[in-house]
């Protein structure tokens, strides 16, 4: 069968699934899957241990396919292929941020106990089901993100490759004086960048994440600074 | 080394930062691998292979399924 009966026999089926026939419902989502998998299979191709994930992307996709077929994208059927494919292209990239945020919350947490920047024991906190945990996260991956490529490169020698100020200072071109001073300024804008993120979340996300706000190890200025502030704040309108 | 006792260096942001920073460039970090450019995506519409055909019909089984219990 070539592309174009087999176009036209998804086609026919739609219109028969969308008339409440769920026999031609199954097949026609017999038919996508074919179609989703070998797109994931391309995506995904020769990385191991991804085998289930392909399974599991194929078989959610086109749930959601069938649950978007009223959709105007789908009513098309030159382009029928290509919404099934912009679905699976959503889905897949859902996940696969998902996936790499769940790993990121782990090591991060697990790192930022061993570096003891968390007060608490991590055994206390299931994080996988813990949304306040990916929310500080976040709001430290984007307040870092904010800074530009010098002050990342100021945060890797400082913190990560424990470079004096001078060393710092050659790997930047200035003085050592200067590298200090940014770092300094650079450290205030992500401090402010972090509660005023923090002000900004929803009050569900807020509460949330203030869970664990109250257990870093925050100076009590900023602290106060938090709790004056979020009372008043706007988004609780 | 730098100097310990830099408040600068020990204060909790830069302990999350370091954490982040050490967490971001580690190598077994998971990459999201590029998808397939839709643009120019051809899609392979060779026949299906039993093997692809039964997974298909066992997923679109599933998939009622969970369609009927989620009605």
């Amino acid at each position: 069968m070539d592309r174009v009966a087999r176009t036209r026999k998804l086609v026919v089926l739609l219109a028969r699934a969308r008339e409440g026939d769920e026999q031609a419902l199954e097949s026609l989502l017999a038919e996508v899957h074919v179609h989703v998998h070998r797109f994931f299979s391309r995506w995904l191709y020769r990385r191991p241990g991804w085998e289930d994930t392909v399974d599991d992307l194929a078989q959610e996709t086109i749930i959601k396919i069938a649950r978007s077929l009223d959709t105007p994208l789908a009513e098309n059927d030159a382009i029928l292929l290509e919404w099934c494919t912009t679905v699976a292209l959503n889905a897949g990239t859902d996940y696969l941020r998902s996936m790499r945020d769940e790993w990121d919350t782990r090591a991060f947490f697990s790192e930022a106990e061993t570096l003891g920047a968390l007060d608490w024991e991590l055994q206390d906190c299931d994080i996988e089901e813990d949304a306040g945990a990916r929310i500080l996260l976040r709001i430290l991956r984007e307040a870092h993100e904010e800074e530009g490529g010098d002050a990342q490169t100021l945060l890797w020698h400082r913190l990560m490759q424990g470079d004096e100020w001078a060393e710092t200072g050659d790997v930047l071109g200035i003085a050592h004086t200067a590298a200090k001073r940014r770092f300094q300024r650079m450290q205030g804008r992500i401090r402010h960048a972090v509660l005023r993120k923090l002000i900004a979340l929803p009050s569900d996300e807020f509460i949330a994440a203030r869970r664990w706000i109250a257990r870093l190890d925050i100076r009590g200025e900023y602290t106060m600074t938090m709790t004056s502030i979020r009372p008043g704040s706007p988004t609780d309108a | 080394m730098p100097d310990q006792t830099d408040p600068s260096h020990t204060s909790w942001l830069d302990r999350l930062i370091q954490a982040y920073q050490s967490v971001t460039g580690r190598p077994g970090r998971p990459k999201i691998p590029p998808p397939p450019d839709p643009a120019e995506y051809v899609p392979d519409m060779s026949p299906p292979t039993p093997e692809e055909e039964a997974r298909a019909k066992a997923a679109a089984r599933e998939a009622m399924r969970r369609l009927r219990e989620n009605k």
